[in-house]
């Protein structure tokens, strides 16, 4: 039993390790900036812009030109924006915040989709 | 048998099964606003509704709605030959909508994984069977079963019809295109005009998703040869209903046409709408896969679905995943329209496209395709996901999200889906077992003649019917006698347009010769009426019969006593059981859906001219719409247009208050940009004063409140200053004052009533414009009095600030300068048709009210005539005498005095007032300080729905007092308060006031109060205060018959079938007018079926097509005799003969290429029918011929039938031969 138990969290490790390459520092810092950007829009402003959008999107596209990111990371970004949304739901439900939160994972699958379809 | 191929059939028979369960034997849901009574009846919808482009329902009329869903319903009259069950038929059409649905997209998911390489292992088949369950169990699926419409059938076709041409686009064979046609034809209206919201949603983006696929992944050639080749035959297919909609799409004034590119219908049912839905449309719910506007906390567990999409996103290292992904996201910005701003303007700039507004309901068009699109990307995740987990945790994984599907779709799976009670019941099912004797009836009604109409009571607000089954539930939709037995049935208000508030004012009047002349006039036959009090109760009260029931009987006893007053031929009633009743109309009354008259009348207002007992004696007749006139002598009927600015004044919307939404004091740093901004937004709305004067008003109240919402910061300059610029917003002490603020004001109202007077609107616009201008000034100022007395400033700042609104207040009222209007003056219009200016008019005013004072002496000053009103009149109309007009437009006045509701009834006052008389001068004095106090006095014969105006002069000695006017409507009495205004001045000063009362208006009072800041003993002085009701009396001019009219030709005639009658005529000497009591349709042609004017069209189709329709012929050949006559009406003068209902026989195209008879001279009649006026040299000056009156369409459709028949037939044929073919070759 032990061993299987060690068995699957050794193959757990081994999926989780997968993702690894995403989260090279010089990525990082970059994607904290825009992350933080995304969560002030979802969380601290009440109005609805697309200034912001537009701004942060241009920011990305920098950074993928810049560091040569591929669509993994901008799945992953995907991945925090969900979370956030679930957040939002699960307390206020389709509230402005969730709303937002939704838009951005929108925007942030079509570019990683993009991406996608352009490497492969 | 494969595990695998045995757990899809499994999963596939149970999905189908299911909704087996739904229904108990007998029950049936068959309501809705399209109904599904197709299932209860195929044969005889086919025959009412589907075969002919006939709406079978209330005035009739041309549709070509309809045909596109013959294959359809011919597809389950074939089936019901064999299962004579209608439950088992609404079972089997729900099961093969699930289990198809499931099959198609599993198929498409396992296609998919099988092109990506990963598609062999179980646990990827898994993958495909749980995106089929997400898809069948999605909660956007599970809802809406009940009253569903036609293209409902989407939920299988389009998994089924992407699989087919996914398969084609992957392997070019043909047996899958020919699959993908044949169900095209036979699932016609998904791919008709009427289906062409679910067609464009979904696929023109998935033959573009597909070309991609097979072009950049797949690497093969796209077939567009082929495809071009397919849209040819799909076409064809299609014609039997294409070819019918596009001549509707050409013909001009079409209602289809007005449907596509009327600029009503883009921005009022499209643009509209969608703005009013689009808020409620959420993207987060579509990331969860959830319906829009449900919320159930199982719902957060949905939250896999995006996860796992975004994890197959990040394993996947192809590029099939991405393409998806995207069209997914194409899809999903549609079908939410709220992704960023930017997306919002894009979908509605979309509107201006020509037919975009089929989309106005984003969820419902695009719902099913975003779901389709979330189930395969899904689908494809899990596949990728599970490629390269254990098998353990696969299985763990699907246990858990069936386990969460069948939870959360238990109300689906349960049937309950198809139970969603009535709307607005508490608790009345729309599953019914039809109740034996209610079909009993129907079939009495399906046997009584074809031609015939009927009036269903209780009468409902839309075209509804509600029949009670014997279950408890209730039938909820349009008629069943006419969609199954094809009776035009009148069932609802609207549906007796254009009589319908002349019908209902009749029955509230219990005025029986007006409900005489609509029965009489709609050419309704029959009375059916259900007595049933469990259709027509409270339950029911606000839906359907809300509207109807301020006029009509409000419960069924009601409507018995009701009944009896009708014409009804009460002694051949027929009762079905205790609940339904069958009347039919006194003979004499009836006038016959085909007639001819010499008697023709041109009126400026035909559906009421009908009633006029001016046309008593020329009966049978024809009222044209004056704008046909065609510079006879005959009868004219002119009524004379009031011009009053109390006429545009509906629904008391002059007394609308706003409230404005404050987002940022005047205080606040951005106010600036927010004034700038309502400033662009005025500058846009200046076009259309309306839109114009709606928004500036808006604005303004903002003006009044935004100074209340600063919280007493506002600074007080204590000197007037013009309104300051945007730029001047660096000095806020100046930039948000109140005198800032009040000049903003100012100039804001100055600007508005500076665009009202530089317009070029008529007089009676202008007023009514002053009108509500001015109401709404009273309310600022109350708001403002209200707002700077509950200041926390000093006395002395108050009073100034209450001198200040009080002087710019009186200097608005001076620019605006209304004038008090005088009812007793009433001014008209009139214009004469071309070359009957110079005959003489006999002048006719109805006056059906009495509010006018008898002892005052009526006159009409008329191009400086006096006509004093006979003193001999009826109580229903004064005649003035007659007049020779010589101006073709000519305006008057008519000089009447309107009673003084204020009589002699007492006020009453907690506080000392003096009785008033309409010329004395009452002094209140009070004290009150409450709302309920004051002076009250009771207007004495106040009338529901009507408009009154109330004036009197003033003097309040300098202090402020309240002037309210309450009504008590309803049952309940509730006190309802129209207005309350600030009276306030130093001298005799004139108010009026103008309000409508309620539907339901009891009585009404007027109230003084003492106003803000005036709790002290004070006086009020009210002089000459009057109450009149505002009545505009219709006033026609008559224009006499100035010739013999010449004898009637004799008619008989014989419907053939809905679109085509036989009309003999007989005794023509003269001109005449052929009437045709249906809804006018511009595709009806009268055919001289003995003159032929194309030999080409005879050669090539009536030859042609006659043989077909002779053999059908000779295989139903009944040998009923035709020609007996079974009604005579006018004296014999028009005779009908025994109707038949032939779709196809050897006569069918006898008229294809024949005369058309009088075709520049077809004409709306009567408010709402077909007329045709013929001369004797149309037939070549014969005095007997034959007529064929037919729908156009009609004939266009059987062309389009053959077309589509023929390539239905060479569809089936080569499907055969291929797979013969392949039979061959694998042997």
């Amino acid at each position: 039993m032990n061993n299987f138990l060690l068995l699957k969290i050794r193959t757990s490790v081994k999926f989780i390790t997968k993702f690894k390459p995403l989260l090279n520092i010089y990525n990082l810092r970059l994607l904290s900036i825009i992350i933080l950007f995304i969560l002030g829009d979802i969380l601290l402003f009440a109005v609805k812009t697309d200034l912001i959008i537009f701004f942060v999107l241009g920011l990305y596209y920098y950074c993928v030109k810049k560091y040569k990111l591929a669509s993994d990371q901008t799945f992953t970004m995907c991945l925090i924006i969900l979370f956030f949304m679930f957040i939002e739901y699960f307390f206020s439900g389709t509230s402005i915040a969730t709303e937002k939160a939704a838009v951005w994972l929108f925007v942030f699958l079509l570019v990683g989709s993009i991406q996608g379809i352009k490497a492969r | 048998m494969k595990k695998t191929s045995l757990l899809i059939t499994v999963i596939t028979i149970i999905l189908f099964m299911l909704p087996f369960f739904w229904l108990k034997p007998g029950e049936m849901d068959l309501g809705g606003d399209s109904s599904r009574l197709y299932f209860y009846d195929p044969g005889d919808y086919l025959q009412s509704v589907i075969l002919y482009g006939y709406a079978p329902t209330d005035k009739g009329g041309e549709t070509t709605v309809a045909y596109a869903l013959l294959p359809y319903i011919t597809l389950l009259f074939l089936i019901k030959k064999f299962i004579n069950s209608p439950t088992f038929l609404i079972s089997l059409n729900n099961g093969v909508n699930v289990s198809v649905a499931f099959l198609f997209v599993y198929l498409t998911v396992k296609e998919f994984l099988r092109v990506e390489g990963i598609g062999k292992d179980f646990k990827i088949t898994i993958a495909a069977i749980l995106a089929g369950l997400v898809y069948v169990f999605a909660p956007y699926n599970t809802y809406g079963w009940d009253r569903v419409i036609f293209t409902r059938n989407q939920i299988f076709l389009n998994p089924l019809m992407f699989y087919l041409l996914f398969k084609y686009f992957i392997d070019q064979k043909k047996i899958y295109i020919l699959m993908f046609l044949i169900l095209t034809f036979i699932f016609s209206f998904n791919f008709s005009y009427f289906g062409a919201p679910p067609f464009f949603a979904f696929y023109p983006l998935s033959l573009l998703f597909l070309s991609l696929y097979t072009k950049y992944i797949v690497k093969k050639t796209v077939p567009i040869k082929g495809l071009l080749i397919i849209g040819v035959i799909f076409l064809f297919l299609q014609s039997f209903h294409l070819i019918p909609s596009i001549w509707g799409i050409l013909s001009p004034g079409s209602l289809l046409r007005q449907d596509i590119v009327g600029d009503k219908t883009v921005f009022s049912a499209g643009l509209d709408y969608f703005l009013a839905v689009s808020p409620s449309l959420k993207v987060s719910t579509s990331f969860f896969n959830l319906a829009q506007s449900q919320n159930n906390a199982l719902h957060l567990l949905f939250v896999i679905y995006p996860i796992t999409i975004i994890f197959g996103l990040l394993l996947s290292k192809k590029k099939t995943i991405f393409l998806i992904s995207f069209f997914f996201l194409i899809f999903m910005f549609f079908a939410t329209a709220n992704i960023t701003n930017v997306g919002y303007s894009f979908y509605r700039y979309l509107f201006y496209i020509p037919g975009f507004r089929m989309f106005r309901s984003v969820d419902g068009q695009w719902g099913f395709v975003f779901l389709f699109f979330y189930c395969i990307l899904l689908g494809l995740a899990w596949g990728i996901i599970f490629n390269r987990l254990k098998n353990t945790f696969v299985y763990i994984f699907s246990i858990y999200v069936v386990c969460f599907l069948i939870i959360s779709a238990l109300y689906f799976i349960q049937g309950n889906t198809i139970r969603r009670i009535l709307y607005p019941t508490k608790g009345v099912s729309p599953v019914i077992r039809m109740d034996p004797v209610y079909e009993k009836a129907l079939n009495y009604i399906g046997n009584i003649q074809p031609d015939v109409k009927l009036l269903s009571f209780p009468l409902a607000d839309g075209g509804y019917q509600l029949i009670q089954g014997v279950n408890g539930g209730a039938y909820f939709g349009p008629p069943i006698d006419s969609y199954i037995r094809g009776r035009n049935d009148f069932t609802g208000y609207d549906s007796l347009y254009p009589f319908n508030d002349k019908f209902i004012n009749a029955v509230y009047n219990k005025n029986i010769s007006s409900l005489t002349s609509v029965l009489s006039y709609l050419n309704i036959g029959y009375v059916f009426y259900n007595s049933d009090t469990y259709i027509y109760n409270d339950a029911f009260s606000n839906y359907p019969y809300g509207y109807v029931t301020n006029y009509m009987p409000v419960n069924q006893e009601g409507y018995k006593k009701f009944i009896e007053k009708l014409p009804l031929d009460l002694d051949k009633k027929i009762d079905f059981g205790e609940k339904y009743h069958l009347y039919p109309i006194k003979k004499d009354i009836i006038i016959p859906h085909i007639y001819s008259t010499t008697n023709d009348i041109y009126s400026s207002n035909p559906a009421h001219s009908l009633f006029s007992p001016e046309i008593d004696g020329l009966f049978p007749s024809v009222i044209y719409n004056v704008s046909d006139f065609r510079d006879s002598k005959d009868t004219l009927i002119l009524e004379a247009d009031p011009i009053s600015p109390f006429l545009g004044i509906k629904n008391n919307y002059h007394l609308h208050k706003h409230y404005p939404f404050i987002s940022r004091s005047i205080n606040s740093s951005l106010y600036p940009v927010i004034v700038l901004k309502e400033q662009i937004n005025l500058l846009r709305k200046k076009k259309i004063y309306d839109v114009f004067l709606d928004y500036s008003l808006y604005v303004l109240s903002k003006r009044i409140l935004e100074i209340n919402e600063s919280g007493g910061m506002t600074p007080i300059l204590k000197k007037s200053i013009k309104p300051p610029s945007v730029l001047e917003f660096y000095n806020p002490y100046r930039y948000s004052s109140w005198e800032a603020s009040l000049a903003r004001y100012e100039s804001g109202m100055n600007t508005v009533i500076a665009n009202l007077n530089n317009s070029n609107m008529p007089q009676n616009l202008v007023g009514k414009y002053k009108i509500i201008i001015n109401e709404q000034l009273l309310q600022h100022q109350l708001k403002l009095i209200q707002i700077i007395n509950g200041l926390t400033a000093s006395e002395s700042d108050k009073k100034y600030l209450n001198n200040y609104s009080d002087h710019m207040f009186a200097r608005i009222a001076k620019i605006l300068d209304l004038k008090d209007a005088d009812p007793s003056i009433i001014h008209y219009h009139l214009e004469l048709p071309v070359n009957t200016n110079g005959d003489e008019y006999q002048v006719i005013m109805e006056s059906q009210n009495d509010a006018f004072d008898s002892s005052y002496q009526k006159y009409i000053e008329i191009g400086g005539n006096k006509l004093i009103a006979n003193a001999n009149n009826d109580a229903n109309k004064e005649n003035f005498g007659s007049i020779r007009i010589n101006n073709r437009n000519i305006d008057f006045t008519l000089h009447a005095q309107l009673k003084n509701l204020m009589g002699d009834s007492q006020w009453e006052s907690s506080g000392k007032a003096d009785t008033a008389t309409s010329s004395s001068v009452l002094i209140t004095q009070n004290n009150f300080g409450d709302n309920s106090g004051g002076l009250i006095k009771k207007i004495d014969g106040w009338l529901p729905n009507r408009q009154y105006l109330i004036s009197f002069e003033y003097n309040t000695e300098g202090n402020n007092f309240i002037f309210k006017l309450n009504q008590r409507v309803g049952e309940q009495e509730n006190v309802n308060t129209f207005f309350d205004k600030n009276l306030n001045s130093t001298s005799w000063k004139s108010h009026q006031s103008v309000i409508a009362s309620d539907l339901k208006s009891k009585d009404a009072y007027l109230q003084f109060l003492p106003g803000i800041n005036n709790r002290d003993m004070h006086n009020m002085h009210i002089r000459n205060l009057k109450v009149v009701e505002v009545v505009n009396p219709r006033i026609s001019f008559i224009r006499r018959t100035l010739q013999k009219k010449a004898a009637t030709p004799k008619i008989v005639f014989t419907m053939i079938n809905p679109t085509k009658y036989l009309i003999k005529v007989s005794n023509v000497t003269s001109p005449y007018t052929l009437v045709f009591l249906d809804s006018f349709g511009s595709n009806w042609r009268l055919r001289n079926p003995h003159k032929q004017d194309n030999i080409i069209w005879k050669l090539l189709i009536e030859k042609f097509f006659g043989a077909i329709g002779s053999l059908v012929e000779k295989a139903s050949q009944t040998g009923e005799k035709k020609d007996k006559i079974i009604a005579s009406y006018f004296e014999g003068n028009v005779l009908e003969t025994k109707h038949t209902n032939v779709f196809l026989d050897s006569h069918t195209f006898d008229t294809i290429g024949k005369q058309v008879v009088a075709g520049d001279r077809h004409f709306l009649v009567n408010g709402y029918a077909n007329a045709w006026y013929i001369n004797p040299k149309d037939l070549d000056g014969k005095t007997n011929y034959e007529l064929i009156l037919e729908l156009k369409t009609q004939n266009i459709f059987y062309v389009g039938l053959f077309i589509s028949l023929v390539a239905f037939l060479s569809c089936i044929f080569t499907l055969i031969m291929d797979l013969f073919k392949r039979k061959y070759y694998n042997k």
